[in-house]
């Protein structure tokens, strides 16, 4: 059997539509009995109701434009982080299309360097191999990544198709490389 | 209805996105969709035009400026109501301190003992039987004395008709606080409209 406190907190449940099933029937079969409580319910009903029907006011005609004509003249406060979020997909371009020059470079000196006996040119040419296969190939990648996916949340789809394009182009000329680099290393051995 | 709402919420991204990028025009889709609800919200608030016009105004302009700042977990109308409702709590803390001293100050003119809660809590005696119109009438009166964290869930939620975890988001309150906050804002209410329930 409910008590009147007991039943005061249900009914703000009942009124949410968020009473379980049992306590609602309880509830339900209460009120059929209790005069004082079905009164209760029915004030509250009242007052929402009441609350509802309250009319939904049409702000003034000018208000948009009084808005937008402070808001011309205002800077947005972006703060040096977000400044930074802002550079990224440039950033991503500048480090993408850097690498590809580094990499264009390092086969155009390793050409030229294959041909003649010099043991420090060799040596720059080992470590253009390895610069550019192993440690920056796993950096671009991570960094490329990071910047798809800011770029995704900054920019949309467009931006991070072109930058998953670059990207892609040059996990396969990086892949070609590596593959080409043993029998580079075979000729590097006839070199030395 | 699901798919809207999410387009709505991704709408308000894009164009806050664009603000960031320098592109202020972008702002005026989010006035033009969201006016009408704060400004509802801050009337309901502060029960007068005008300053729910510039309360408003100070809504959307803050908004704009700390647009860096939003949380994109908290869907930008949400945020809008956060900064919407501080705003108004403070301009009617603002009012408040002011009518006391000027009220002060008329005392001691007067000599009579007077305070403002007094004043702000005083309800019309009412006796009639009241038509529909200015029952809703009285329930702004009602709503308009009611503490500030009562006001906020009961226009929250009955004006505005959010769900309770969009309000306790909104609110930065835990679930139950705002479900106890809306029981005590409802049994207040329906003490001061006693009178006229008794009569109808």
């Amino acid at each position: 059997m409910l008590n009147h406190n007991q039943v005061q907190s249900k009914l703000q449940d009942y009124l949410e539509q968020a009473l379980p099933e049992v306590e609602r029937q309880e509830l339900e079969s209460h009120l059929t009995e209790c005069a004082e409580c079905r009164q209760e319910l029915h004030t509250l009903k009242d007052l929402v109701q009441c609350l509802e029907a309250l009319p939904e006011l049409d702000p003034p005609s000018d208000l948009a434009g009084t808005i937008m004509a402070r808001v011309r003249v205002l800077p947005v406060k972006v703060s040096f982080w977000d400044r930074v979020k802002g550079w990224l997909p440039t950033l991503g371009y500048a480090y993408t299309i850097g690498l590809g020059v580094v990499y264009i470079l390092g086969y155009l000196a390793y050409r030229y360097i294959s041909q003649t006996n010099f043991n420090l040119l060799i040596m720059f040419k080992q470590s253009v191999i390895y610069v550019s296969n192993v440690i920056a190939k796993f950096s671009e990648l991570g960094f490329g990544l990071w910047i798809a996916f800011s770029s995704l949340v900054r920019y949309g789809l467009p931006t991070i198709s072109t930058c998953l394009i670059i990207e892609t182009v040059m996990i396969i000329g990086g892949l070609y490389y590596w593959y080409n680099r043993k029998h580079k290393a075979i000729h590097l051995m006839v070199l030395n | 209805m699901e798919n809207q709402n999410q387009q709505a919420l991704d709408n308000d991204l894009i164009a806050i996105q664009r603000c960031l990028s320098g592109n202020p025009e972008a702002f005026e889709q989010l006035v033009i969709r969201y006016q009408k609800p704060v400004y509802n919200l801050v009337y309901r608030f502060l029960g007068n035009a005008d300053d729910a016009k510039d309360i408003t105004q100070e809504t959307f302009v803050k908004a704009y400026q700390s647009l860096s700042k939003h949380n994109p977990e908290l869907a930008f109308h949400s945020w809008l109501f956060r900064i919407a409702q501080n705003l108004s709590i403070d301009h009617l803390r603002w009012k408040k301190r002011r009518r006391t001293v000027s009220l002060d100050e008329s005392n001691e003119e007067t000599g009579q003992e007077m305070h403002y809660h007094d004043i702000a809590d005083q309800t019309p005696d009412v006796r009639n039987e009241l038509s529909e119109a200015q029952k809703c009438a009285r329930i702004q009166t009602i709503i308009n004395s009611l503490p500030e964290q009562f006001k906020a869930v009961i226009i929250l939620r009955h004006i505005e008709e959010l769900p309770l975890q969009e309000i306790a988001r909104i609110l930065n309150l835990p679930l139950g606080t705002v479900k106890t906050n809306l029981y005590r804002a409802r049994i207040l209410m329906r003490e001061k409209l006693g009178d006229i329930y008794a009569e109808s």
